[in-house]
């Protein structure tokens, strides 16, 4: 607990605190802007100063987003002559993790908000905003950019105005790049972003906004602290699991990690408790202290549930107690991703895996091949189905190989989304087709401003799943950005279909397909098999069935030739290497029955163009 | 048997689909390398007792000045004694046939000369950027004929793309009326960093599917065989007594030392490779260093697994064992699938590939 000196001196640090986040699409500039405040700020040394420093783990350099949230200090020495303390709080710019986003917006009473001036607003900055807009977030808007040529401040000024209804005539104009604007963009957040409310009087109440973890001191939460004090000592409870934990150091993130000996109200900051698992600390959460306890948590707590599932399997079945431990490593860090044993009779053992979407999926999957060298073969992405049977049950269903027989099943709901299009208004057209072909439910079309046209359809989020943003981007020529968000589950006509090789089912290729499509897809998928499976020494008929029904087949022939021609005056070892090199290509192979599947037939369904 | 190979890496062009070590040199550079040649010859003396086969590959040994080649052929002869070599072959290119060359080659002592003729359809010569025309090949063959060396080999390919089943056909059946006594016949290779890879990456050539090339395969097989030719290796056919005894050492995991640029040798149980790089070869050999970049034990059974089955009469079960001391079903239990699956057969104590696995023959040597 705090002392009466350490409470005052809380106090009057909390007037000069300012809490911010920046919200900004892909690409729109927003680690170059953190950046440049950090530097003009002279939070860190030349050395500390890596590229877009927020960004931290390899994987979000090389995408140029951030995927985990990072926080940092900065003292501010301002020319009124006051110190004040910014709190940077990065978000993931990406559709997955907009629970994330809100969260670390609740940790923020103002936010920049960030747009390309040669590119306007993208769905993604839309969702974002209203996500601030919720949280009662003081926004300043910034149009970054600016010394590009194709750069148009006061089209994106009315498009902000037009679409998003805040008030642009103070915008910042910035380069980020280059260094422009960004001292005005200081001066606004000393002046427009509110002093954090809360009194260090009151029990702890703080937000848990993100969790990293520390191979030394476990899983360390990284919190807002809104009412009362923490310290080193302190017993403290999470609110949601009456869990407690002793206290043994808390700090500020600087970016490194710097100890405090107490945090208060508007602090930002990290502490540790030796929490071994990441969900003890779930985002959203709040932490109290054990005596006195706050009498309610904060307001916007959820457990996060996995939207899109998959099965991961190792290539070399040697791989899996390996496999295992990588996923036990990733899970410290992310409460989210969720796993259990999966036996599949094509892949053999492995382990199904949910995800909160598709980006989370394909990271996780990068992050195993790239941090643990395993090397892994992806099912295909299946949503949860409520698979009411004739008895009056439910099931959820996350592995189309589990789908009970179509005799037990009264209907089966899958999950639509609330999908938000933004598209240039040439092509509302080809979008629109897009989205009744992948089975979209119009809602509502508004223009924004002259040129601009926001779409809302209720699709389900297997068709997402697929391969709908890509699709998008290419009927809209890149322009139509998305974002969406859980709506609600609903009947579908839907079935199982299963791919035969040689006559056998192969578990791991089954998929859930709506009935009408379900030729189509048959065909496309058996089509694409034939040319992604090698020949061999025996025709292979690849078949799609529903309900052992064929649908669709098509015959890899059989293999005619496969012999080295020549002869190299006598050299044997180039003769060996290209042996070798067929050999190895069969071992990356997995064997289904007697036929060699590569890894890619197992994601076909993917990328089906039907 | 015992044979000596000599490589000589250089060509008038360069073939669209060749990726050997060979390069477009000056008359001077040629010299040069003749005589860094010579001296690896005088530098291997001991390892050259016993050599009873000489085959001068490359490139394009005919291209060579009368000079460079009568040296060479004399450095040799000065450690292996003429009357003791059973066959001394040389690599052609038809345009190089001359009268004279075939007269000097006769003088040489070369008394079986391949011909890379490769098909006699202009139009694929030009894609395939060979330097001569199909009238070239008969001529060659009346010169040295006339010249009394008699004993020719015709290198063949096919599957070339736009080669279609009648220019398959015509070219075997010119083939056939030059009558030569040894025929190789290769499906062509798509090897990285050639031309035609090139081309093919970019689109603008289709290969040929393998579907078509397997036909092909046949066609070329049938056509040989009924015209009296016996296939005894995989890509090779030959009339009565003509096999070639040279490439035969390879194929029965014999010795033979491999001299020049990026030579392979075989002697005494031990894999044998000169350096790749022709400036590397030279320089190494004017100052007395070896050229040998690669030394180390063969593997044995497989070895012999591997050349052996390219023979159509296979490899002799109970040699392999005296040899290697395994049984190799024993060794290789996966050669009863490629057995069941009909690719290899027991034929008077003989392993060897049926003929749909001499198609496949990959599938059976991925097994070693």
């Amino acid at each position: 607990m705090a002392d009466k000196t350490q409470i005052s001196a809380l106090k009057e640090r909390q007037k000069r605190i300012r809490n911010f986040s920046i919200i900004a699409h892909i690409d729109h500039g927003k680690s170059t802007l953190a950046d440049r405040i950090l530097e003009h700020t002279k939070s860190i040394t030349a050395r500390e100063m890596r590229e877009q420093l927020l960004d931290s783990m390899d994987l979000e350099r090389e995408r140029g987003i951030t995927i985990k949230l990072n926080a940092v200090e900065i003292n501010h020495v301002h020319h009124d002559g006051n110190t004040y303390v910014f709190h940077l709080i990065d978000t993931p710019g990406h559709v997955d993790f907009t629970y994330e986003v809100s969260r670390s917006l609740a940790a923020c009473e103002g936010a920049l908000l960030v747009v390309d001036a040669a590119q306007g607003i993208e769905a993604q900055t839309l969702a974002n905003v209203y996500l601030a807009i919720d949280n009662d977030l003081e926004i300043i808007p910034v149009i970054n950019k600016i010394d590009l040529p194709a750069a148009d401040v006061e089209k994106v000024r009315k498009d902000i105005e037009d679409v998003i209804g805040l008030d642009a005539s103070n915008a910042v104009l910035t380069s980020a790049k280059e260094g422009i604007g960004i001292e005005a963009i200081i001066d606004r957040l000393v002046t427009d972003i509110p002093s954090p409310q809360g009194d260090p009087e009151k029990p702890l109440k703080a937000l848990i906004f993100d969790s990293f973890y520390d191979p030394y001191r476990g899983i360390v939460p990284s919190i807002r602290i809104i009412d009362g004090t923490v310290s080193k000592g302190d017993i403290i409870k999470i609110m949601s699991t009456g869990k407690t934990f002793e206290v043994s150091e808390v700090g500020v993130t600087t970016p490194k990690q710097s100890p405090r000996d107490v945090l208060g109200p508007g602090d930002v900051g990290y502490l540790t408790a030796s929490i071994k698992n990441a969900s003890d600390v779930r985002v959203g959460d709040t932490i109290t202290l054990k005596k006195p306890a706050a009498d309610k948590p904060l307001p916007g707590y959820r457990s996060l549930n996995p939207m899109v599932y998959c099965g991961l399997f190792p290539i070399d079945s040697n791989d899996y107690n390996d496999l295992r431990e990588a996923l036990d490593r990733l899970k410290l860090n992310d409460a989210s991703l969720i796993y259990e044993p999966e036996n599949s009779q094509a892949l053999g053992f492995g382990f199904r895996s949910g995800f909160l979407g598709m980006l989370h999926m394909e990271i996780i999957q990068e992050r195993i091949e790239r941090e643990f060298k395993i090397d892994l073969i992806a099912t295909a992405p299946s949503v949860v189905y409520n698979v009411h049977l004739t008895d009056g049950t439910m099931q959820r269903i996350d592995n189309p190989s589990l789908m009970p027989e179509t005799q037990h099943i009264d209907r089966i709901e899958e999950p639509f989304v609330e999908a938000t299009l933004l598209t240039p208004k040439e092509y509302v057209g080809n979008i629109m087709e897009l989205c009744q072909s992948k089975r979209g439910r119009f809602q509502t079309m508004k223009y924004l401003g002259d040129a601009r046209v926001q779409l809302i359809y209720h699709m389900p989020l297997l068709e997402i799943v697929y391969d709908f943003f890509d699709k998008l981007k290419s009927q809209s020529k890149g322009y139509a950005s998305l974002d969406y968000e859980f709506h609600s589950y609903q009947p579908s006509k839907l079935v199982k279909m299963d791919i035969l090789i040689n006559g056998q089912p192969v578990d791991a290729l089954s998929m859930i397909v709506h009935r009408d499509f379900a030729y189509r897809r048959g065909k496309a998928i058996t089509e694409k098999l034939k040319d992604l499976i090698p020949r061999h020494m025996f025709e292979v008929p690849v078949q799609a069935a529903i309900q052992n029904k064929i649908i669709a087949r098509s015959t890899i022939r059989a293999m005619r030739k496969n012999v080295i021609a020549k002869c190299y005056g006598g050299d044997v070892s180039r003769k060996k290497k290209l042996l070798e090199k067929q050999k190895e290509g069969k071992k990356r192979m997995k064997s289904v029955g007697n036929v060699d599947v590569p890894q890619e037939a197992f994601l076909t369904v993917l990328s089906l163009d039907d | 048997m015992k044979g000596l190979y000599v490589h000589i890496p250089f060509c008038r062009a360069i073939c669209t689909y060749c990726d050997f070590i060979k390069e477009v040199a000056k008359p001077e550079k040629q010299t040069r390398y003749i005589n860094a040649l010579i001296a690896e010859v005088t530098m291997a003396a001991s390892r050259l007792s016993g050599v009873t086969t000489l085959y001068v590959g490359g490139g394009t040994p005919s291209l060579l000045k009368e000079g460079d080649l009568h040296a060479l052929f004399q450095a040799i002869y000065a450690i292996v004694p003429r009357t003791q070599l059973h066959e001394v072959t040389i690599e052609a290119n038809p345009e190089d046939i001359t009268a004279s060359k075939a007269k000097l080659f006769k003088s040489l002592g070369i008394n079986r000369v391949s011909l890379g003729v490769q098909t006699f359809n202009d139009a694929l010569l030009g894609f395939l950027r060979r330097t001569h025309k199909r009238d070239d090949v008969k001529h060659a063959v009346n010169h040295l004929k006339t010249h009394g060396i008699d004993n020719l080999n015709i290198d063949m390919i096919f599957a070339i793309p736009a080669q279609d089943e009648a220019i398959l056909n015509d070219d075997l059946k010119t083939l056939i009326e030059l009558n030569p006594d040894h025929i190789s016949a290769y499906s062509l290779i798509v090897e990285e960093g050639t031309r035609l890879k090139t081309l093919i990456d970019k689109g603008e050539v289709t290969p040929t599917d393998e579907d078509t090339e397997a036909k092909m395969f046949e066609t070329v097989m049938d056509t040989l065989t009924n015209a009296g030719y016996t296939h005894y290796e995989v890509s090779n056919f030959a009339r009565p007594n003509r096999q070639s005894i040279h490439n035969r050492i390879y194929w029965e995991n014999g010795e033979y030392i491999g001299l020049g640029v990026a030579a392979h040798g075989h002697e005494k149980g031990r894999r044998i490779a000169n350096t790749a790089r022709v400036k590397d070869y030279i320089e190494r050999l004017e100052c007395g260093r070896s050229p040998i970049v690669f030394d180390e034990p063969d593997e044995g059974l497989k070895d012999s697994l591997l050349m052996g089955l390219r023979l159509r009469e296979g490899v002799s079960l109970a040699t392999l064992k005296a040899r290697h001391g395994t049984d190799v079903f024993t060794q290789y239990p996966e050669l009863k699938t490629a057995q069941d699956n009909g690719l290899v057969e027991v034929v008077e104590g003989n392993l060897r590939l049926t003929r749909r696995g001499v198609l496949l023959g990959n599938e059976v040597f991925m097994i070693f």
